[in-house]
This record gives structure tokens, C-alpha cells and sequence, in this order.
């Protein structure tokens, strides 16, 4: 009976001469595991559209539920968070700042601890007020064992107010496993 | 470069032939040793790339790139370019067009808005350069042979794209 097709790794057996080669190892062993690591760990999360996202706070806040992303790690890898944040300023003076928090171990990529690091992981500000530049980046999360990793996007801004431009531009954010 | 195939899938008396091992282990292998991609360098050419107009526009076949996707799958885009404006308060916008007819980061196939769309925005000051660093990912992109341009728009002025002295990178990756 064929199997269906999974993207799913399992981790490889070492063969004995006696070790039977059936189509059920066969599939899981070649078949999966190539499929598996064509496709590998990623997740690629666009937010819904909407309004745009504002903020005036000064100390680090969740952007919004949907600026999350998260992924099931099936096997040891070196984790990248990506992301394309679209942003704006109202003022030349402020300057916004970014940071990614892990859910799951309570701690904030800029730091590796659960109190961000002063500038996050991202400090931009704008030439003129209200207009819009990119935070697009690939951040290296650490060497991971298995299990869950689930990021979010925060923000803070130094004064005045901060914008996502959800409205008219994409929001994304990826989880990459290599 | 080796052509990715559908892993076999394997059942009861299906004999377990070479050409079958050379199929999954040989030729799937090195696709995923060496995965398709298209990069592009472009540095110490006679002069900076100048953008004028307020409509979409392509730069030409040095800023476009080609990948064959072998089934339903991602593609990683990256842009890393200095741009210099030409006035003040001046704001481009940029997107990756597929194929001619889909845009990337506006997910639409109708040409967007020609201000304030497509991925996101650059701005500067007169005469003062900004970078144009860009990751973005095209989506469960069908399979086959396929373009992308890297489009731009802007407000008003014009922009150079700083290629004369400093070098400008495109990517597409196949993931």
C-alpha cells in the first residue's frame, strides 16, 4: 500500500546486514526524509491585512497577536528568524526599536535573557517624518534541540509615535531551520 | 545541475532496482546539495543606475532573475543595494514582479498603486544614500521556470541605484 507523502523527518536508522528493507523504511527512510529536508524547517508567516499599527509605548510590548510565528523543530538545527517590517515615524527624532521574544523560554533574542537588550535587536528612525522604511532581516536564533519555538514581534519607540504600514505594505515573519 | 524528482515511493514487490537508488539517492541529493538559485553581482559599472518617472518601472535584465522551481515551493528574495536620492523628502517604493503578471509583496496580479505600495519604502535626504536591504519570500510559488523583476517607484526626483562603486547583490532562492 503507498504511502502518503509527509514532510516529517525521522531520524535515520543505521542499516544491518539483516536490517529489512521494506516499504514501510523504505518511504520513511529515502522518500520522507528527502521530502523533509527539501521542504525543511520553515515557516513563513504574512500577517493578516488590516490598519495600519500604532505605538507610543516606551517600554517593549507585543506588536499584535498576529505578529507570531511558530514551528515544531523536529531535529537539532541552527535557527534563523527572519522578518520584513515595514515601518514609519512621526518624528526624525524618535527612533523605533525592534526586538523578537521566544515564547516558550521567556527570553528576548537581543539579549538571550528575559529583558531586552536597550536598542532590541533593531534601532531605525526615518528622514522625514511619516514616511516609511524596512526592517528586513535573518537573525541567527542558536544552535535548537527539537521541540516548539514560537516568536513574536515587539516594538517600543523612544518618543512620539510608531507605525507598522500594514495597511499598504506586506508583514512578514519566518522561522528557518539549516 | 540535477533535476529534482519525486521521491519513489516504495511498495510491496517493487524490486529494488539501481536505477531506482540512483533516482532518490543520487540525483534528489544533489539537488539538495545544490539547490537552485540565481545571484547577480553588480558593481564598477560606467555609472549609477538612474530611476526617473512615477510608474513602475524594471531596470532591465541585470535586475531580474530566473529559478525553475521543481514543484509547488518557497522562494527567498534578496536585494542589497545603495541607493543615493536626488531630493529631498524623496521616497521610493520597490516590489518583485513574477513572471510579468504577479506581485510579490502586493499578492495581486493588477498592477499596485504607484506610490505607497509593494513591499515597503526607502526615503531619504538630498544627496544622501540609504541601503535597500530586503528579504522577502515568495509563497508556495507553482512549479516551472520563472522571472522576477525587481520593480521600482517613487514620488518624484529620481534615484540612483550606486553601482559605479559600490556593489549591488539580487538573490532567488529555491527552498
Amino acid at each position: 500500500m503507498p504511502v502518503t507523502p509527509a514532510s516529517v523527518w525521522t531520524t535515520p536508522i543505521t542499516w544491518a546486514d539483516n536490517t529489512p528493507m521494506d516499504e514501510d523504511t523504505l518511504n520513511e527512510q529515502i522518500g520522507n526524509n528527502l521530502r523533509f529536508l527539501k521542504r525543511g524547517h520553515l515557516k513563513i508567516v504574512r500577517m493578516p491585512a488590516g490598519a495600519d499599527i500604532t505605538t507610543t509605548s516606551t517600554t517593549m510590548a507585543l506588536v499584535d497577536a498576529d505578529a507570531a510565528v511558530e514551528m515544531i523543530v523536529e531535529h537539532d538545527t541552527t535557527l534563523f528568524v527572519g522578518c520584513s517590517i515595514p515601518y514609519a515615524l512621526n518624528n526624525t527624532s524618535a527612533t523605533i526599536i525592534f526586538d523578537l521574544y521566544e515564547v516558550n523560554s521567556g527570553v528576548y533574542l537581543s539579549s538571550f535573557s528575559s529583558t531586552p537588550a536597550a536598542n532590541g535587536l533593531y534601532i531605525g528612525r526615518v528622514w522625514t517624518a511619516n514616511t516609511g522604511r524596512v526592517f528586513s532581516g535573518l537573525i541567527p536564533a542558536g544552535n535548537v534541540t527539537p521541540g516548539p519555538y514560537k516568536y513574536e514581534l515587539h516594538w517600543r519607540v523612544t518618543a512620539n509615535t510608531g507605525t507598522i504600514q500594514r495597511a499598504s505594505h506586506p508583514v512578514m515573519l519566518w522561522l528557518w531551520g539549516m | 545541475m540535477a533535476e529534482w524528482e519525486e521521491p519513489i515511493i516504495w511498495t510491496t514487490g517493487k524490486r529494488l532496482r539501481a536505477r531506482d537508488l540512483n533516482h532518490d539517492l543520487n540525483s534528489n541529493i544533489a539537488w539538495l546539495a545544490d539547490r537552485p538559485m540565481d545571484l547577480k553581482t553588480i558593481y564598477q559599472q560606467a555609472a549609477n543606475i538612474n530611476v526617473s518617472g512615477t510608474d513602475w518601472t524594471t531596470l532591465g535584465p541585470q535586475y531580474q532573475l530566473e529559478v525553475f522551481v521543481p514543484d509547488v515551493s518557497n522562494v527567498l528574495l534578496v536585494t542589497s543595494f545603495n541607493i543615493i536620492n536626488a531630493g529631498s523628502n524623496h521616497r521610493i517604493w520597490f516590489d518583485w514582479l513574477r513572471d510579468g503578471e504577479y506581485w510579490v509583496g502586493a499578492a495581486q496580479s493588477t498592477k499596485p498603486a504607484s506610490s505607497g505600495a509593494g513591499i515597503g519604502e526607502v526615503n531619504g535626504n538630498t544627496s544622501t544614500e540609504d541601503h535597500l536591504n530586503t528579504l522577502f519570500w515568495d509563497v508556495n510559488v507553482p512549479a516551472g521556470r520563472h522571472t522576477y523583476d525587481l520593480m521600482f517607484t517613487q514620488a518624484a526626483n529620481s534615484l540612483d541605484i550606486r553601482v559605479a562603486d559600490m556593489t549591488g547583490q539580487l538573490l532567488a532562492l529555491v527552498w
